[in-house]
């Protein structure tokens, strides 16, 4: 076992330091297995997951048949998708500006950026509704898309900045010198070079929407319902149906394991750069 | 860039197409999911199968949101809901926003206390919204048990620590606490004993109480009793679990099914769930009856109160003519019946009523225990601020209850200033 | 803060020696050097300066890419949540509520309201910052401790990443069902396991800390691993010979770990530690999921006191008055904060 600028474990550090790793996997682990475990046992024993061993299936296909479950799928990977690819686009070009420049300009975006992330969710999710309204892109993807967008690009133009920080001018300075245009030289130099970072950012964002639930309550209407609204759905003044609702929730999980999955080694070589 | 404009442009325009497209009368029918709501929708359907001139589209939404997204909506120039869901108590709240409703089919069937006070008042004489279904609520109880249902408090808690010490159950008597759950305990533990949130008790037309100056009725010895039975038995006796006062519904249903309790407070349409093997351990052993009375009750208490359609104003009068055929359907005797065999739920109309507790005899128990109770409480108050006191009133009771016994009058009073200040504009 | 992933580590030649100011290495040495990037950081600058001086684009060109940098977020921001900050700014100094649709003008009124709010100064603001402090302590502490562990090879790093990150899958809200779930007193698993260890069962969502404290798991839980990757990925490209050279003097671990590693990781660590006080001061959805600021509104937040205001009493004026209070708040905070760790948190260009 090499270390990385650490001491070898010998004997019973060794031990220790496998111990620990076990209860940091079983602390983080537990309660998803937990859930996956809710969602395999049947109604009636679902109050007493941990007696009892039957198992069943039923539950998913309970949860599959309720209202609209498979549009609400489609619909949430269809923003997520969405709202990545849009957010990208616009939250490099502001992470690149703060990024590259220095100055009242830039400061101002940074400090106006800053303050934007204090604001809770809610203070302007509520009049998003009656804006969206007037806008009339409510209970539409458009509608769902910008307040999304919004949040990203909040959050990430900062790490861009970072980001673009840490690479190198000198090749940049190079295509000027070659008589590349400004937007020349981010197309083309800078954000080859930071696309692991991008990648990074976009299984971030992704997952973010994916399971994002004030603005999906806030802003649907029924025409573009959306996943986490749905798990939600099983959540009434009458009662909580938690056999249907982990189904449900597993089911939400799925996407999001494999995209993590797939994205995972991006996510340590991106955040390295 | 072009490259990208175009690509941006596509998507953009992707993302604005949703829009529908339709000669027929769509209607919109906002709701609650819950069973009762889902078959009624699924009747509206079948209707709209047979009259193709409307098409029926279902938004069911979270209960968390319900009530001020549908305010809201029914406030808007034009209302996106057709047809909505409304519970008794948001009445007084929506009833200058709902059109009046008393000339759909069936609807003189329907007995007046079931659409008045709440859904009518001396502005708006005529019903705003039609009730569809009769929810009411009581005490399921183990039938092999207990014998002579309990009929007091008193009962309740002998027949629970009796249960308890022969090791039968765990607990005595579990029901919902936290808000709005509180309907089965605090608040039917309160109405039994002839106590209310606001003076005079059991009043609810809102012209006497705001002559009566909104004058809370919380810190009445009424009030106070029902509180510290509770707290003995949450501290005392432990006839109820130790976290009771975060309990919800389902909490209290769980606990119930699994077997683990003796007596059980909910709405009578959980017949079903409580009864299901599939669902509840203690199926084939559970009966119903009246919530038990008070020291200064006059018997057994339970209610009768519906869920309603309503109508918005502003919507197009064809909309309009279409819902009021569609719930016309909905409470004819055909999906009525059907309601009952299903879901539980209480039909609207006397004379099915009657029919009903002529031919069945699980209808005869459960009428028996229901609206033919002793005492009858209207189970909300009818005023736009019900909601915010309801909330504040459960609040200071559950402080009251994690607290000495000693102070419970201490926190009462200081519901009471609290209640005021709701009322003082 | 963030290294060139082209770097390699066992070529570092010049360790630290310092570079003359206004000359610049070419490109490929310049990425073989190790460890102390804010030395050629400084000479970026200088040809940035020269560039920046307008010797070949003009300031106007410069304006103008700048702008059309930052346009499509900017009107983002400005339509999506500017705008409806604004909106909501409006409501709270007006009276809105749901069925009054006076909108009489009312000045401050509903801010002083909050502010003699006993509630809301004795319980409200108190447990949010509470909360804060605890949450950012464990979460950090957590984090720092698990990226240690997991630095180095061994069979299985990939999984115990992957189980790492399952937190990060769960939706919010989720997490606090099933957190909720967990801590139930007759149902939930860890009651049940309190009992057969012979502990008693204890009362969780009962009592305002024990129900604070079930809100306090579920959060760690749910963003530690987001401070621990962030900070494995820190530590994975941590430059060795500091290390190197401190053991040959013979510093242990403990040493080794506060004099260089813990510098060394100080960017990231604050510029996480900045991002998670935010999100933890307007912490909303577990909260309303585990214990809807019960019992008794002993546990809300206040976030969670807006939202009662919004929905449960509809007084959408008080409402939007004590989001934007709060707002204030963190802003205030925030500022301070970044004052405090600026030194830390900019990357050595920005100081010069």
């Amino acid at each position: 076992m090499a270390e990385r600028g650490q001491l070898p474990l010998r004997g019973w550090k060794k031990g220790l330091w496998g111990f620990a790793i076990f209860l940091v996997c079983f602390f983080f682990a537990f309660p998803v297995f937990w859930l996956i475990l809710t969602s395999l046992r049947p109604e009636t024993e679902v109050f007493y997951v941990h007696a009892g061993t039957s198992f069943t299936l039923k539950n998913f296909v309970g949860a599959f048949n309720s209202h609209q479950f498979v549009r609400s799928m489609v619909n949430s990977a269809i923003l997520a998708t969405l709202a990545t690819t849009c957010s990208l686009l616009v939250t490099v070009q502001s992470g690149y500006m703060l990024g590259r420049f220095r100055g009242t300009f830039r400061n101002t975006w940074f400090g106006f950026i800053y303050i934007v992330r204090t604001i809770p969710y809610i203070t302007w999710g509520m009049p998003l509704y009656f804006i969206t309204q007037w806008m009339r892109i409510y209970d539409t993807y458009l509608g769902l898309l910008f307040p999304h967008m919004a949040v990203h690009i909040a959050f990430f133009s900062l790490v861009m900045k970072g980001f673009f920080e840490n690479i190198s001018l000198a090749s940049e300075e190079a295509a000027r010198i070659d008589g590349c245009s400004n937007w020349g030289v981010f197309w083309k130099i800078a954000i080859p070079q930071v696309l692991p970072g991008i990648g990074a950012i976009s299984l971030i964002c992704w997952l973010w929407t994916w399971n994002e639930l004030l603005f999906a309550m806030l802003l649907t209407s029924g025409r573009t319902t959306l996943l986490t609204l749905t798990i939600v759905q099983f959540v009434q003044e009458i009662g909580i149906q938690w056999n249907l609702m982990s189904a449900a929730a597993v089911i939400a999980l799925i996407p999001a394991i494999i995209i993590t999955i797939f994205g995972q080694k991006y996510v340590m070589r991106g955040l390295r750069v | 860039m072009k490259k990208l404009w175009l690509i941006i442009l596509i998507l953009f325009c992707l993302a604005v197409w949703a829009g529908p497209a339709g000669a027929k009368v769509k209607i919109r029918v906002v709701y609650q999911p819950f069973t009762i709501h889902n078959q009624q929708v699924k009747w509206m359907q079948e209707w709209a199968k047979k009259n193709t001139d409307v098409e029926i589209e279902p938004v069911p939404l979270a209960y968390e949101l319900y009530y001020p997204k549908v305010s809201t909506a029914i406030q808007s120039p034009k209302c996106e809901y057709d047809i909505v869901w409304h519970n008794d108590d948001w009445g007084m709240a929506w009833i200058d926003f709902m059109e009046p409703v008393d000339d759909v089919e069936n609807f003189k069937r329907i007995p007046r206390h079931l659409w008045d006070v709440f859904w009518a008042d001396k502005k708006h004489p005529r019903a705003s919204a039609v009730p569809f279904i009769g929810t009411s609520a009581g005490m399921f109880y183990r039938k092999d048990l207990i014998t002579t249902p309990p009929k007091t408090w008193k009962d309740v808690e002998a027949v629970s620590l009796k249960l308890m010490k022969e090791g039968k159950v765990k607990f005595g008597y579990v029901g919902g606490v936290k808000y709005p759950h509180a309907y089965f305990t605090l608040l039917a533990w309160m109405w039994a004993n002839q106590g209310d949130i606001l003076a005079p008790p059991f009043e609810r037309d809102k012209e006497v109480l705001a002559k009566n100056g909104w004058k809370p009725f919380v810190t009445d010895v009424t009030m106070i009793e029902a509180l510290e039975f509770w707290w003995d038995q949450i501290h005392k006796t432990k006839t109820v679990p130790a976290d009771f006062v975060g309990y919800t519904r389902t909490a209290a249903m769980a606990i119930f099914q699994a077997g683990d309790c003796a007596m059980f407070g909910e709405d009578a349409l959980k017949y079903g769930d409580v009864n299901d093997p599939a669902k509840s351990k203690v199926a084939g052993k559970v009966a119903f009856t009246s919530f038990p009375s008070g020291p200064h009750g006059k018997g057994p208490l339970s209610w009768d109160v519906p869920w309603g359609w309503g109508i918005p104003k502003n919507i197009p009068e064809e909309n309009k003519k279409a819902a009021k055929r569609v719930i016309g359907y909905v409470i004819s005797d055909e999906v009525q019946l059907d309601m009952w065999k299903t879901t539980g739920g209480i039909p609207v109309t006397t004379d099915l009523r009657e029919q009903l507790s002529k031919t069945d005899p699980l209808f005869r128990e459960f009428a028996v225990a229901t609206y033919k109770a002793p005492v009858l409480v209207m189970s909300a108050g009818y005023y736009p601020e019900w909601p915010q006191v309801h909330s504040i009133w459960n609040d200071y009771c559950i402080k009251a209850l994690m607290g000495d016994k000693k102070d419970i009058k201490k926190v009462m009073a200081q519901c009471e200033e609290e209640l005021k200040k709701v009322f003082k504009k | 803060m963030k290294k060139s992933s082209k770097r390699s580590l066992r070529n570092s030649s010049t360790g630290g020696s310092s570079i003359p100011m206004g000359w610049s290495y070419p490109n490929s040495q310049r990425d073989r050097m190790s460890g102390r990037n804010w030395q050629r950081s400084k000479n970026d600058l200088d040809i940035e300066a020269e560039l920046e001086a307008g010797r070949r684009y003009g300031l106007n060109q410069r304006r103008k890419f700048m702008w059309g940098l930052i346009l499509p977020a900017f009107l983002t921001l400005i339509f999506f949540e500017i705008l409806p900050v604004a909106s909501a700014f409006w409501t709270s100094i007006h009276r809105a509520r749901l069925f009054d649709k006076s909108r009489i003008f009312v000045g401050l009124d509903n801010y002083l309201h909050l502010l003699k709010d006993p509630h809301f100064f004795g319980t409200v603001l108190p447990n949010t910052f509470l909360f804060t402090f605890i949450g950012l302590t464990l979460e950090t502490a957590l984090g720092v401790v698990i990226a240690l562990l997991l630095n180095r090879k061994f069979k299985g790093e990939t999984l115990v990443r992957v189980l790492l990150l399952f937190p990060l899958m769960v939706a919010p809200s989720i997490s606090g069902i099933l957190f909720s779930w967990l801590f139930n007193t007759q149902f939930g698993i860890v009651d049940v396991f309190l009992e057969a260890i012979g502990f008693y069962r204890v009362p969780w969502l009962a009592g305002r800390w024990t129900a604070m404290s079930v809100i306090v798991i579920s959060d760690v839980w749910l963003w530690t691993p987001w401070f621990a990757i962030l900070l494995l990925a820190a530590l994975q490209v941590q430059p060795l010979e500091p290390v190197e050279a401190a053991r040959i003097d013979g510093a242990n671990a403990s040493q080794v770990f506060f004099n260089i590693t813990l510098p060394y990781l100080s960017p990231v660590l604050t510029i996480c530690m900045l991002i998670r006080t935010f999100d933890l001061f307007r912490q909303f959805d577990q909260t309303w999921v585990i214990t809807t600021g019960g019992p008794a509104r002993s546990t809300e937040f206040f976030s969670i006191y807006a939202y009662k205001e919004f929905f449960e009493y509809t007084r959408y004026d008080l409402g939007n008055a004590a989001s934007l209070l709060g707002a204030v708040v963190m802003m205030i905070f925030g500022i301070i904060m970044y004052r405090t760790f600026a030194r830390i948190t900019m990357s050595e260009r920005e100081k010069a």
